[in-house]
């Protein structure tokens, strides 16, 4: 191990390797502490009952954060303080593309934000095209020898950011961490990581940006809102982005915690589709005797008529048979197959549906990230169920309307009874919007 | 009360019948879809007397045949799980993360299983002394938690720690690991041997050897997964 492993890190060590270790200035920081009958961990923020994190002897361990290594009173951690050690390139940025005035401006104002080490959120309607809006704050941040993060809860996304930044910034090496990684960790000015990796820092960065926060499993973990708390230095700045805050955020909105910034509008400036709510009482009682609403039946064929093609989601995967039953008898002419996520054929058949194969598919999960379908209609049946969180209907209804040639699109939910989901997702939508007509009006009087 | 494996909710679905029979549902540790991962060892005639491996015909395995030529007598081995997918994956959890609260997955079927065998002491294979420092428990014994139990070997060294890094032919020509505590009469008893996997037997059988030794008259051996 060596000196820079330990910059505004929490390094796990054994009590054999912490009195082995010659690293001049290393501070020993506890890993778990007890409270009575509850146990501390100190890296992840969370207590558990004794009965559950004991070990023999009086010693004991966190159960929530194992897998990056067991904190328990028989270990403890090595830290150094974040020293900025960094040599800068002399061309930092090298992105050459261009803004929209609209994503020009919002761009300012977070360049502005990590300037002052804020805590900031981007709300950014789905397809509004995010990433290239944080290059300008980024790039300044580096300049002033800043230490950078931007995490996010999905590999894939880090997957997807890590190309995209390293050609943004060419001449800064980037970290990429996740639980896949084999390659050793390496000290580096920027880093992209898993949300879960920041349970691994302690006041390393000055700025951290954290992309698709509403998205599983951050949302709910308060581990890992603890360790993006204590990953960025007390001093240090935190920029949300998100196409649905959900409720921790909202909140932090509306008690003025957060600078926010809206960017209602697509990049096509269009508004998002509003949901439509069928009631369809009894759904699934009439489904299992093989009926489904009759609207549905209605909707999907005014779609094809009008040689668009349609997305219906369902809520669990043991009712796609019954669902494709029931819609081959009804409507015999059309193409259409099931899809969920852990289909082995989903790529073949999103694929299909890409080429006009399909006129609809019929879906339990959002597909992947990145997969959308221009000219689309959206139907959800079962939109109540508790499987649709207020995010997931969001970004269920954001896939209608992304192309220019059809900026608008039908996005009707079928539910036994309103939920708070769909009543949040419905909200959400009309905030969007409202600051969106407002957007509109201001950009045409110029 | 969630899954320990999959943190799911467990239901807890007790019919009429059930409540009057005396089945501890307190100890439902695991879900059924965890539960059915495991494939559990039926031991039958086919089955070789050594270590429960099948049998085509005859009286006993070569391995263990192997065995009995060395050591001139065979381990009657008991082993309660293959070692499949779920089980490793359990182990790398248990052993390797430390997660002991896992113990609770197995504890009361090994301790079932203990419960059938007749013996005077119950014995489990120790963990070096820098795995008990580092892991801070010995994974055997926490399967045996409430149970009396005999310590009455140590680790030589740190044989053990070293061992998953060899492979299995070196396994099988390695040094005797443990030694017998001072002070330790087993003349006549009846042993009862545990530990966690039985891959080669190699570790089991040095035991055995030096309880044979020391005057032992029987030594039965038990394995949650082998
Ligand atoms: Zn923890
Ligand atoms: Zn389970
Ligand atoms: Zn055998």
């Amino acid at each position: 191990m060596q000196k820079t492993d330990f910059y505004g890190r929490r390094v796990l060590l054994n009590a054999e390797e912490a009195q082995q270790i010659r690293i001049p200035n290393l501070e020993i920081m506890p890993a778990v502490k007890k409270n009575g009958d509850r146990i501390y961990c100190y890296r992840c923020g969370q207590t558990s009952s004794c009965d559950t994190s004991h070990l023999p002897n009086n010693q004991y361990y966190c159960p929530v954060c194992f897998n990056l290594g067991r904190s328990s009173s028989l270990a403890c951690y090595g830290h150094l303080a974040e020293p900025n050690h960094f040599t800068l390139p002399t061309s930092i940025l090298t992105w050459s593309g261009q803004l929209s005035p609209l994503q020009k401006r919002v761009s300012q104002a977070i360049d502005q934000g990590m300037t002052n080490h804020q805590r900031q959120l981007l709300w950014a309607v789905t397809g509004a095209g995010k990433t290239e809006m944080i290059f300008a704050g980024i790039a300044h941040a580096l300049a002033r020898r800043e230490r950078i993060a931007i995490a996010s809860p999905r590999v894939d996304v880090c997957l997807e950011l890590f190309p995209r930044l390293q050609a943004a910034f060419a001449n800064t090496p980037i970290a990429l961490l996740h639980g896949r990684t084999p390659e050793p960790y390496q000290y580096r000015q920027l880093t992209i990581c898993t949300t879960h990796q920041l349970l691994r820092f302690y006041h390393a960065f000055d700025n951290l940006i954290v992309d698709e926060v509403d998205s599983f499993p951050y949302a709910a973990n308060q581990a890992l809102l603890f360790a993006t708390n204590n990953a960025v230095k007390k001093t240090g700045g935190i920029l949300f982005m998100t196409a649905t805050p959900g409720r921790t955020l909202e909140q932090q909105i509306h008690r003025h915690q957060l600078h926010v910034h809206y960017l209602p509008l697509r990049y096509h400036g269009h508004l998002l589709p509003q949901i439509k709510i069928n009631l369809a009482p009894r759904w699934r009682k009439n489904m299992e005797r093989g009926l489904l609403p009759l609207t549905l039946i209605r909707s999907i064929k005014a779609t094809l008529s009008a040689q668009h093609q349609c997305l219906l989601f369902i809520p669990h995967i043991d009712d796609l048979p019954l669902v494709e039953q029931v819609l081959y008898r009804q409507l015999t002419n059309s193409r259409f197959t099931t899809v969920y996520a852990a289909d082995p054929q989903r790529i073949e058949k999103v694929q299909a549906m890409r080429d006009g194969d399909y006129d609809f598919l019929i879906t339990t999960s959002i597909l992947e990230r990145g997969v959308t379908f221009p000219e689309i209609d959206v139907y959800v049946l079962g939109a109540d169920d508790s499987v649709f969180s207020s995010s997931a209907l969001v970004q269920i209804a954001g896939r209608a309307g992304r192309a220019v040639t059809r900026p608008t699109g039908r996005v009707i939910f079928w539910v036994s009874a309103l939920s708070r989901s769909v009543n949040d997702a419905r909200r959400q939508i009309s905030l969007m919007n409202r600051k969106g007509r407002c957007l509109q009006r201001e950009l045409s009087s110029l | 009360m969630n899954c320990l494996l999959c943190n799911c909710q467990l239901s807890m679905r007790l019919c009429i019948t059930e409540l009057f029979l005396p089945i501890d549902h307190q100890r439902e540790t695991v879900c059924d879809a965890c539960r059915a991962r495991f494939s559990a060892y039926h031991l039958s005639k086919q089955c070789c007397p050594g270590c429960g491996h099948p049998l085509n015909g005859e009286l006993l395995c070569s391995e263990c045949q192997a065995w009995k030529n060395n050591y001139g007598q065979f381990l009657h081995h008991r082993p309660l799980f293959h070692y499949n997918e779920a089980m490793a994956e359990y182990m790398s959890l248990y052993k390797f993360q430390g997660l002991y609260q896992l113990r609770m997955v197995f504890q009361h079927v090994v301790q079932m299983a203990i419960k059938q065998e007749e013996y005077d002491l119950l014995v489990p294979i120790p963990v070096s002394p820098t795995t008990l420092r580092t892991r801070g428990f010995n994974q055997v014994e926490g399967f045996l938690e409430g149970m009396q139990f005999h310590q009455l070997l140590t680790t030589i060294d740190d044989h053990k720690a070293r061992q998953s890094a060899r492979t299995r032919q070196e396994r099988l020509v390695s040094q005797q690991p443990f030694q017998l505590n001072n002070n330790v009469r087993v003349t006549g008893q009846h042993i009862l041997l545990v530990d966690d996997v039985y891959t080669t037997g190699r570790t089991l059988y040095h035991a055995a050897d030096l309880l044979w030794q020391a005057g032992c008259q029987r030594v039965k051996t038990l394995s949650l997964a082998r």
